[in-house]
């Protein structure tokens, strides 16, 4: 039998500093970043299961948040099987009213069928006292329809575990749409080849109707104390917005990281290209047409990506000089 | 001579009125010798009737011998002109062969050099990454490499449009070389 190949396209989207690069980088067994560094245009991450019939590659698009250089570009909102709207649980009302602003409409416009989830970030600084206060806002805002999910980067708390429910609920819709035999059972496989059961995807999801702040501490404290992780005592540090690159002297930012971001990113860039015409090689011919449109649109939008990573390096180069 | 139908009808009917007049008088002898006369008169313009048929005769030869020799001549300058014609085609025919034997000389020549070009674009862009890369303009490195793949992967985008109009074999010949050009960037960038 032939190994097929499952492609997953996963964005995350949310304001800036919500944490989406933390989280994608402890996902993918990178260091948490220890000082905010804004992402630049997008930035593609990969993680790839390999099963004993299929092999599926999840493909991570971390998308940056900050609005005044980041313009949105369809390639993030397009061809996507899976959304993961991030917010602030330490800034919810800002971060859920940009969720609704921006995301949501650029997501139902685009990519109508995607899964979506509602992932709330930086749990660890939830303190019990206030968790009563965010359920009710998060319930005033009436996000409703998505799964909502608690996590924190920088504990990796659930991290894991959300990522394993985005492919689980992928697959279970592929064996659900599609009549191919083939994908019979993958879902199954998949959780057990990661050692999850799916008891444990369901206890992630958070009743925001009927939960108390008590269960809801419940449910995330005891496994910060589980992994033994030492939280510094700092003080939470509030992010500022930058309004302009050429002004990130302002900022407490190492523009050096900025530029080496900007060119991993890039890397990555350039092989989800490589990835994408070979995917273009395989297609069967009557998919042809359909395909290389499909192709030529991403290929358009990461373009537009490439210029703006290259921009942005050159107006950090501006506020070189101008210092 | 217009008239001589005119004359011989006249003729005919003179002498069908001659003859019942003759028989009129076959008893006169008198008037046997006027018809006679009438007859010897009648025998006469008979004469100049025939002279007249005759010129007329040759008239006509004539002027059918001139029509002839005009379409002969006519003949000779149609036959002229097509023989210059042909002439001309035949001068022409050979140019154009020229031509195309040396439009065909200069497709192959084309066709060389630009498999000729393709391997140099290639050797280019191998030596011209790492040329840049020599030169270690510091820190510049990874933005002249992006500025380089930018304007590559414009040309990728604007080649892509064309390859739906491609038939299966050449447009996996097209999409070979896209991956190649992404393959060769890919390693110098990750490396
Ligand atoms: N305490 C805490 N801090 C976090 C967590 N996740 C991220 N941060 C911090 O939040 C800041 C922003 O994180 P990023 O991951 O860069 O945010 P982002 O959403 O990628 O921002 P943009 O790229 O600008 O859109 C950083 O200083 C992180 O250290 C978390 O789970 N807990
Ligand atoms: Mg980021």
């Amino acid at each position: 039998m032939l190994v097929s190949e499952i492609n997953i396209k996963l964005t995350i989207l949310g304001q800036w500093g919500v944490g989406k690069t933390s989280m994608v980088n402890t996902f993918v067994g990178k260091d948490f970043p220890s000082m905010y560094i804004p992402t630049i245009g997008s930035n593609i991450a990969r993680k790839e299961y390999r099963l004993k019939d299929n092999h599926i590659r999840l493909n991570i698009w971390d998308i940056g948040g900050q609005r005044s250089f980041n313009p949105l570009n369809p390639v993030f909102f397009s061809n996507l099987d899976s959304a993961l709207l991030l917010f602030d649980l330490n800034n919810p009302k800002e971060s859920l009213q940009e969720i609704i602003d921006t995301y949501l409409k650029n997501l139902s416009k685009h990519s109508p069928e995607c899964i979506m989830y509602l992932v709330g970030n930086k749990s660890d600084l939830l303190k019990p006292e206030d968790s009563e206060i965010l359920l009710n806002i998060i319930r005033k805002y009436q996000i409703q329809g998505f799964p909502i999910v608690f996590v924190s980067a920088k504990t990796q708390d659930n991290i894991t575990e959300l990522f394993t429910l985005v492919i689980f609920d992928f697959l279970k819709k592929l064996e659900e749409s599609g009549n191919k035999t083939q994908f019979q059972g993958i879902s199954k496989d998949f959780l057990n080849s990661v050692g999850k059961s799916e008891e444990d995807l369901n206890d992630l999801i958070i009743n925001i109707d009927e939960i108390d702040s008590n269960t809801l501490h419940k449910k995330i404290t005891p496994k910060i104390i589980k992994k033994n992780i030492k939280l510094t005592e700092k003080e939470y540090i509030p992010l500022k917005e930058i309004k302009d690159l050429k002004q990130i002297r302002a900022f407490d930012i190492d523009k050096n990281k900025i530029k080496e971001n900007i060119f991993s990113a890039f890397k990555n860039n350039l092989v989800a290209i490589s990835e994408l015409i070979l995917e273009l090689k395989k297609t069967p011919i009557n998919s042809l047409i359909d395909n290389i449109d499909k192709t030529l649109d991403d290929l358009s939008n990461l373009n537009k990506d490439f210029e703006l990573k290259l921009d942005s390096i050159l107006e950090l180069e501006k506020s070189d000089k101008n210092n | 001579m217009k008239n001589v139908p005119k004359t011989l009808h006249n003729l005919a009917d003179q002498y069908e009125k001659t003859m019942s007049k003759m028989n009129l008088v076959k008893s006169n002898n008198k008037a046997i010798q006027n018809l006679m006369e009438q007859v010897s008169n009648l025998e006469g313009e008979m004469k100049f009737v025939k002279q007249e048929m005759t010129s007329l005769r040759g008239d006509l030869l004539s002027s059918q011998e001139r029509i002839e020799q005009t379409i002969r001549t006519q003949e000779e300058i149609i036959m002229d002109m097509i023989n210059k014609f042909n002439e001309e085609l035949l001068q022409h025919k050979s140019s154009m062969k020229e031509d195309i034997e040396i439009l065909k000389t200069q497709q192959d020549v084309l066709k060389i050099s630009y498999t000729i070009n393709e391997k140099k674009f290639m050797d280019k862009v191998n030596s011209s990454i790492s040329r840049i890369i020599n030169k270690q303009v510091e820190g510049k490195e990874n933005e002249i490499l992006m500025k380089i793949w930018m304007s590559e992967f414009k040309e990728i985008i604007r080649d892509f449009e064309k390859l739906k109009k491609f038939r299966p074999k050449e447009f996996s010949v097209r999409l070979n070389e896209i991956s190649d050009i992404i393959d060769i960037f890919k390693q110098k960038i990750l490396s």
